[in-house]
């Protein structure tokens, strides 16, 4: 059975030089991971397979769905109930744009939303992310780098890796 | 790189931020229960007309309309203080939003909530709303989406979707840090908000690109939705309201009342919650100069309209022109004028005066002209109809003096339990610019050290 091994670290220097051990030592760089109560984006946290997103493609094809139903609803609808509409025609893409638009901005932000939650794995209401004891290093801004220690005797190897990168505190789980 | 006082900035920016949060004082509850009172007589008020009926309302005909749709144009135009200004400021990444942002947003949610119930109230029989929804239903009633309330109906609901998106996805990242501070009841409520948020490398990038397709994507709909409530307007045929500029000088005026509840909301803040050092001058001060460039761009507008008028000289138009220029309610007019265009501009267009204190009392007078602006389109419109037989009057009812109070409380109320759940100024994003600023010092410092 696999276990985890987290690490804290005061600065982001110190979780790079971490991160940057590991992988050299050939932890996958799925198995290494960092946590931040503040934006980290840089290479070595985020390899370039993991930059890849398909947010926007989610958001344009969300947005092409709410177009689209935007133009259905209302046509489709208008035509079957008879309304009365003035001598205007039954249909009118002039007053209809504006569902269009409407229903086109919702589904490119449902898009957005939708691609946020599965590409970052959330919602995870369950389980614990860290130990406790590691949140307080987050508040006052350090990093966590944990690693997922497989075969299991590895683990004193990545503990030693940690420890020489400098971190500040160790557990594992 | 982080060094050690910047860990004990980023330290003092938490207890700093998360201190309102986790201290109540009396004052909060003082101020909680005087708004609930407040808004319990507008709720009572409220009930007491749905139960007699619309005649307790100083509504009749001409004047159908009267001061809630004044107060649900007023509403919906402050709800562009948020999703919009932080949208914009966002796209074009000024570092100076950072403090203001959730202020902002969080207005435009409230707002609109509270905003969007004046139609409802405004129907007289509440019970009967949901048949603006479209529905199959075995009445055979289906909506006409070539109404502007039908637009507005969709538009409105877009916003505050959009809006209330816009505002939840970056409090994530802050409402797990709650989540890992606090105990009890709170910490099951930050969990579930939190939605499990561990703050990877890879949740950080896709929650960035998130914000900002729906930055891009907010911008267009924020302008849509006012231009849609001037449509309410515009697509009749009534003198002053039928009108081609009426969409853009909605905007401007939703944009110019926004701003000044926002500045409004962070003088407040600022001092109850003691964030001098995240709400500083400089914040005033563009924010200041922004109020001013809109105060213009509404005399601009508002000059072009009644010019326009007063030059084509039709008789509907001038009865109404004069009704508001000249005669009984030509007091609001120049009160307007007074608040929205020279007060503002004596107070900002002086450094000097452009101090925290001088843009607190222009966007007062702001808003305060602003819902007069918004009383004078309704009311001077209805009184003076085309045919002058059908010429009428009106004053507002103690009924509909009450809701609005009550309405107002219950928006304040919101916006102070919201900012007793949740930190005022986003936590992540202001460390991200003080640590972008320490990065840029470094580096035009020392290449070399900033690996």
């Amino acid at each position: 059975m696999s276990r985890t091994v987290f690490a804290s670290f005061e600065n982001i220097a110190q979780a790079r030089r971490a991160v940057r051990a590991l992988t050299s030592a050939e932890f996958q760089p799925e198995e290494v991971t960092a946590y931040s109560a503040s934006p980290i984006l840089e290479p070595e946290f985020l390899p370039p397979k993991q930059q890849k997103s398909w947010i926007s493609r989610y958001a344009i094809f969300s947005g092409f769905m709410g177009a689209l139903t935007g133009y259905l609803v209302p046509t489709l609808t208008a035509s079957k109930m008879n309304l009365p509409t003035g001598g205007k025609p039954i249909a009118s893409d002039w007053s209809f744009g504006i569902v269009y638009f409407e229903l086109t901005a919702l589904g490119t932000i449902a898009g957005a939303v939708f691609g946020l939650l599965l590409e970052g794995r959330l919602p995870r209401l369950k389980g614990k992310i860290y130990p406790d004891e590691f949140a307080d290093d987050l508040t006052e801004g350090g990093l966590v780098v944990s690693v997922t220690a497989e075969p299991p005797e590895r683990l004193e190897e990545a503990e030693c890796l940690l420890q020489d990168a400098g971190a500040k505190k160790i557990k594992t789980v | 790189m982080k060094n050690k006082s910047e860990q004990m900035t980023d330290q003092k920016i938490h207890e700093d931020l998360m201190r309102p949060l986790l201290v109540t004082r009396r004052r909060f509850y003082v101020v909680v229960v005087l708004l609930a009172l407040a808004g319990l007589w507008g709720l009572i008020a409220w009930g007491y007309q749905i139960q007699t009926g619309m005649g307790v309302a100083g509504i009749n005909n001409p004047v159908f309309w009267g001061v809630y749709i004044a107060t649900f144009v007023f509403f919906i135009g402050i709800s562009h203080a948020g999703t919009l200004i932080s949208a914009i400021l966002r796209v074009n990444n000024a570092g100076w939003r950072r403090p203001v942002t959730r202020c902002a947003e969080a207005i435009t949610v409230f707002a609109l909530m509270v905003g969007a119930l004046y139609p409802v109230i405004h129907l007289g029989r509440v019970w009967k709303f949901y048949w603006l929804i479209p529905y199959p239903s075995e009445r055979g009633v289906w909506p006409n989406f070539h109404s502007p309330l039908m637009w507005d109906f969709i538009a409105i609901n877009t916003y505050l979707l959009g809006s209330l998106t816009y505002l939840y996805l970056p409090m994530i990242p802050d409402i797990a840090i709650l989540r890992d501070r606090v105990s009890g009841w709170r910490r099951k409520i930050y969990n579930v908000l939190a939605l499990g948020w561990s703050g990877t490398p890879v949740q950080w990038h896709r929650l960035e690109k998130a914000i900002s397709i729906m930055a891009v994507a907010i911008i267009p709909v924020a302008v849509s939705v006012h231009t849609v409530v001037s449509w309410d307007f515009a697509m009749s045929l009534n003198p002053m309201w039928h009108s081609t500029i009426f969409g853009p000088y909605f905007v401007v005026g939703a944009i110019f009342s926004g701003i000044a509840a926002l500045i409004v909301a962070m003088v407040i803040l600022r001092k109850l919650l003691h964030l001098e050092a995240y709400l500083q001058p400089i914040h005033f001060n563009n924010l200041g100069l922004l109020l001013l460039t809109m105060s213009l761009m509404w005399f601009y507008f508002t000059f072009a309209e009644y010019l326009t008028t007063w030059y084509g000289n039709m008789p509907e138009e001038m009865a109404s022109f004069q009704f508001k220029v000249n005669g009984p309610l030509s007091p609001f007019f120049w009160f307007m004028i007074l608040m929205n265009f020279l007060i503002p501009t004596i107070l900002l267009a002086f450094r000097r005066t452009r101090t925290i204190a001088g843009c607190f009392i222009a966007s007062v007078c702001v808003l305060i002209g602003m819902w007069v602006e918004r009383f004078l389109i309704v009311v001077g419109t209805l009184s003076r109809p085309r045919l002058v037989f059908a010429w009428g009057s009106y004053a507002p009812s103690w009924v509909e003096i009450s809701v609005i109070l009550g309405t107002v409380a219950y928006f304040i109320l919101l916006y102070v339990i919201f900012s007793k759940l949740f930190p005022i100024v986003s936590i992540w994003e202001f460390k991200e610019g003080i640590h972008l600023a320490q990065h840029e010092i470094v580096e035009e410092e020392s290449p070399v050290m900033a690996d």
